[in-house]
């Protein structure tokens, strides 16, 4: 993609978008529309000229009436969300093969490179330190090994493992049940915010709507997608009956690998990954093994021809003076534009900036790592920082705005 | 025949004179009293008849009738014992008084005749300088305290043979003005120095910007970090009391009964920590006839309330009124009580139930448990908190560091300066958290570019007038620290970073 496809890429996803927002219109109808135009503005343009139920027609319009496509979407950016429809080029491949992709994803931070395997964790929400243990054993692995981990960001397996393969280094991808604005759990408020910040960290990703609430309903719906935009799938721990079997359904209905880790007899929480194993998952007993398999999938998956379907890519083009790029990488690489850029800081405040992170940090360690400067300095030039909206504080706890 | 001797009583913190009066008249042999007594004051009628009898005299069979004057308010406590004994001897024409418009009277009895301590004398002896009286026979215990009255004659007694004896001898009655003996100790013996207190730079500042202007102090922190250890070191560098500030302190505690022998005077600025159990009336006063609570007995010293959401918001709230005011007024069936209550309200709180919020990588709670703990200090009390401050866990790198922290005396030193500018800026006993409103643009000069600060901080961090008055009182005192005069841009943006934690 170049600079000029971008513009074009972005006015797609704003009628993406819109056509995400229609209750009523799901993607089915979409899909079917968009074979017929081609193009998400194109069938915004025929203006209900196309041959679907007056009652679908009736929620276009109303939604028409009440919808700044160009507002609402440079709303959508100003909160840092990214709204990437199916048809255009940036959606993930992998989940163009499932049944039933979602029309649209919602992202904050980035999506999975599909040039490195993707790994999804998934497990018991209330997990014995056995399963805690695994699961961060798990997370460090594959981080180590420069494996995405794709899970549900819910509390226990899914978040544990998330932790440790953010703290090891790699990227990770937290699958929500609402929208992407909402951290649910707000227990891995920290994950979520590392990961909603971007960079190379991972991101959040969500078919819902921005603002939707994480009801019971949801999490079924998104299991298919952790399962999807992953190569294989790990079950760590799992009662008898569990939702994680939802998710391992879906992923064998995609023809993922299972894998399940071993646990004891007559303990509860491994009773459904021993049961797994007995209707034929991979058992998880050796790391290297393992992570030999994760690589020898991914490229038997990649030698397969890349996807069938009829999707009609915006252009890829590129010239020779113009660099080409990735929608990924424009996802990474983002500088979101923030006004305030008038305020000249003087040394000691710069300084400060390059300490601070997005995670809290304490006065104490901006006044050690500036050695010579007095706490008052320090404490004056933390408030000007603050009052131009740099940083926010709570407490004596530092961080920047981004 | 009525003999009159004048004794003296406490209402509130101050005292007044009270004129005992016995009647000895033909009758049936009985002891009345009146006067709108307590019944510890009508049980004193029995304590000294004993107390006569076993001190070797007879009490004729005859009516005694006895009125404590003024006869409209309510009169507590033991101290009449004496007066009134002294009176039923005078009638009985065993003592003499001369001058008896110069003497004051005061002490409890024991059925044995022993005079023991009394409550208040302070307040009492105040009153009857005031009044013009030259000579008073107080129990032995309280003469210390009395004493520190200064300019009128204290003479202790043990017994009431004492007593009958000094009366009889005019000699030991000579006038000779009593010294002012203020109990000689150093204000600071005993308390955590501040040399010992590591790292935390960012609290200890706060703490010596709290000590110059009194400001209320809060520390938020995890557990372990030391917030009640940099509180309880606070006392050892603020301004040592002056005279006045003395007298008004050591006043609170007699009247409370807290002063004895070996403690009858408040030379050191008081440091209360009550438990967070404490009931509203332990805080501010109470009781039939309220006697001053732990925020009076902090009058001119530290009120340090650690673990802040624990206490009941009820017991909490009470603290409003005080803390604006200076004091508090007390109403009862018996009338109205007005103590003082001029603290510095240190306090200490986590800033979640597990105490580790905002530090990500430990607080496990949620963003509502969060909000529901803090939510438990109500905000009207935040609102009066001059100076919030976190105080974190140290760094390795300060904990190993061989650096001399600064000592006490050395903040001292830096205070003492600030104090000084104060006093010749403000008035003498005018710290700057208390500058009234009124006074703020009189003594909060700021320079232009400190101006401009304050008015963007005023709009982009929506405060309330009540925060940025604060604002500037913290800055005038930050300026003090520094030697300026006007207020520059350098001390507002520090004192922006003291704002509310929470």
């Amino acid at each position: 993609m170049t600079k000029a496809d971008e513009k074009a890429w972005h006015k797609e996803c704003s009628y993406g978008y819109f056509w995400e927002s229609v209750p009523g219109i799901g993607i089915k109808t979409i899909n079917q529309l968009y074979e017929q135009y081609g193009s998400y503005e194109k069938m915004y343009r025929a203006d209900g000229e196309w041959g679907l139920t007056e009652r679908k027609k009736d929620a276009f319009f109303l939604q028409k009436a009440k919808w700044n496509v160009k507002e609402e979407y440079n709303r959508l950016l100003y909160n840092k969300i990214w709204c990437i429809p199916m048809h255009l080029c940036g959606y993930p491949d992998k989940l163009k093969e499932i049944h039933r992709p979602p029309s649209a994803l919602f992202v904050k931070g980035r999506l999975p490179e599909g040039e490195r395997p993707a790994v999804a964790v998934v497990g018991a929400r209330n997990c014995s330190p056995y399963g805690k243990l695994m699961a961060k054993e798990l997370g460090k692995i594959l981080a180590q090994n420069g494996i995405q981990v794709i899970s549900g960001l819910a509390i226990g397996i899914d978040g544990i493992s998330q932790r440790a393969a953010m703290e090891h280094g790699g990227a990770s991808f937290g699958i929500m049940g609402c929208g992407v604005d909402i951290c649910y759990p707000a227990d891995n408020r920290l994950i979520y915010e590392q990961l909603s910040a971007g960079r190379n960290r991972g991101g959040i990703i969500s078919e819902f709507m921005p603002g939707t609430k994480p009801l019971s309903g949801h999490f079924p719906l998104r299991n298919r997608i952790i399962s999807g935009m992953a190569d294989m799938l790990v079950v760590v721990e799992a009662k008898e009956r569990s939702g994680t079997f939802i998710t391992v359904s879906d992923a064998l209905e995609q023809g993922r690998d299972v894998y399940a880790v071993p646990g004891r007899f007559n303990d509860p929480l491994s009773y459904g990954c021993n049961r797994l194993i007995d209707q034929g998952a991979f058992v998880l007993y050796d790391a290297n093994r393992f992570i030999e398999d994760v690589f020898e999938r991914y490229t038997y998956r990649k030698k397969r021809k890349p996807c069938t379907g009829t999707e009609k890519y915006l252009p890829i083009t590129g010239t020779e003076k113009e660099p080409v790029f990735t929608v990924n990488e424009m996802l990474t690489n983002c500088e979101y534009k923030k006004e305030c850029g008038k305020d000249v800081f003087g040394g000691l405040e710069t300084e400060i900036l390059e300490i601070l992170d997005i995670q809290y940090v304490s006065a104490g360690d901006i006044l050690c790592a500036l050695e010579g400067c007095s706490t008052s300095e320090i404490l004056a030039a933390l408030s000007t920082l603050e009052c131009c909206g740099k940083v926010e504080s709570k407490g004596s706890f530092y961080r920047k705005i981004t | 025949m009525v003999s009159t001797i004048l004794t003296g009583a406490v209402y509130g913190i101050g005292g007044y004179l009270i004129t005992v009066e016995v009647d000895m008249a033909e009758g049936l042999p009985c002891i009345d009293m009146v006067g709108f007594l307590g019944s510890e004051v009508k049980e004193s009628a029995e304590r000294v008849r004993v107390a006569i009898k076993n001190g070797g005299y007879v009490i004729p069979p005859k009516r005694f009738t006895i009125n404590l004057s003024p006869a409209g308010i309510r009169k507590g406590g033991s101290a009449f014992d004496l007066p009134i004994a002294i009176g039923i001897l005078e009638s009985m024409g065993v003592v003499k008084m001369d001058k008896r418009e110069e003497m004051l009277i005061a002490g409890e009895l024991g059925l044995d005749g022993a005079v023991r301590s009394i409550r208040g004398v302070l307040p009492i002896l105040l009153a009857a300088k005031e009044q013009g009286i030259k000579v008073c026979i107080i129990p032995e215990a309280n003469r210390k305290e009395g004493e520190c009255v200064g300019g009128i004659r204290i003479i202790g007694i043990k017994t009431l043979k004492d007593a009958v004896g000094i009366l009889m001898n005019p000699i030991k009655l000579q006038v000779k003005p009593g010294k002012t003996s203020f109990q000689d100790i150093s204000p600071w013996k005993g308390i955590t120095d501040f040399e010992n207190i590591i790292g935390q730079p960012v609290a200890r500042r706060a703490a010596e910007i709290a000590a110059a202007g009194f400001h209320n102090l809060l520390f938020t922190g995890p557990p372990g970090t030391g917030k009640s250890m940099i509180a309880s070191a606070m006392p050892g560098i603020l301004p040592p009391m002056n005279e006045e500030e003395m007298l008004d302190t050591s006043k609170v505690y007699s009247v409370a009964g807290m002063l004895n022998e070996e403690q009858y005077f408040i030379a050191r600025r008081p440091f209360l920590n009550p438990h967070h159990t404490i009931t509203p009336q332990a805080l501010v006063g109470g009781g039939g006839i309220p006697r001053p609570g732990v925020i009076s007995l902090a009058n001119h010293g530290i009120l340090f309330l650690d673990e802040l959401p624990e206490f009941k918001r009820q017991t909490l709230d009470m603290l409003r009124q005080p803390l604006e005011n200076g004091k508090i007024t007390i109403a009862r069936k018996s009338g109205n009580y007005t103590y003082p209550c001029d603290f510095m309200l240190v306090a200490a709180m986590n800033p979640c139930p597990c105490g580790y919020y905002p530090d990500a990588m430990r607080c496990n709670c949620t963003d509502l448990e969060v909000k529901r703990y803090s939510g438990r200090v109500s905000g009207p009390l935040l609102d009066r908190i001059d100076l919030s401050v976190g105080v974190l866990r140290n760094s390795y790198e300060q904990i190993k560091s061989f650096r001399k922290e600064e000592s006490s005396g050395e903040i001292r030193g830096r205070v003492m300066e600030a104090r000084k500018r104060q006093r010749e800026r403000n008035g003498p006993e005018l710290f700057n958290s208390r500058i009234p409103v009124t006074h703020l643009k009189k003594f909060c000069i700021l320079k232009a570019e400190a101006e401009s600060v304050a008015e963007r901080y005023y709009s982009s961090m929506d405060m309330s007038i009540r925060g940025y008055h604060r604002l500037l009182r913290v800055a005038r005192t930050i300026a003090d620290l520094d030697g300026a005069f006007m207020i520059g841009k350098k001390h507002i943006l520090e004192a922006a970073s003291y704002r509310s934690a929470l």
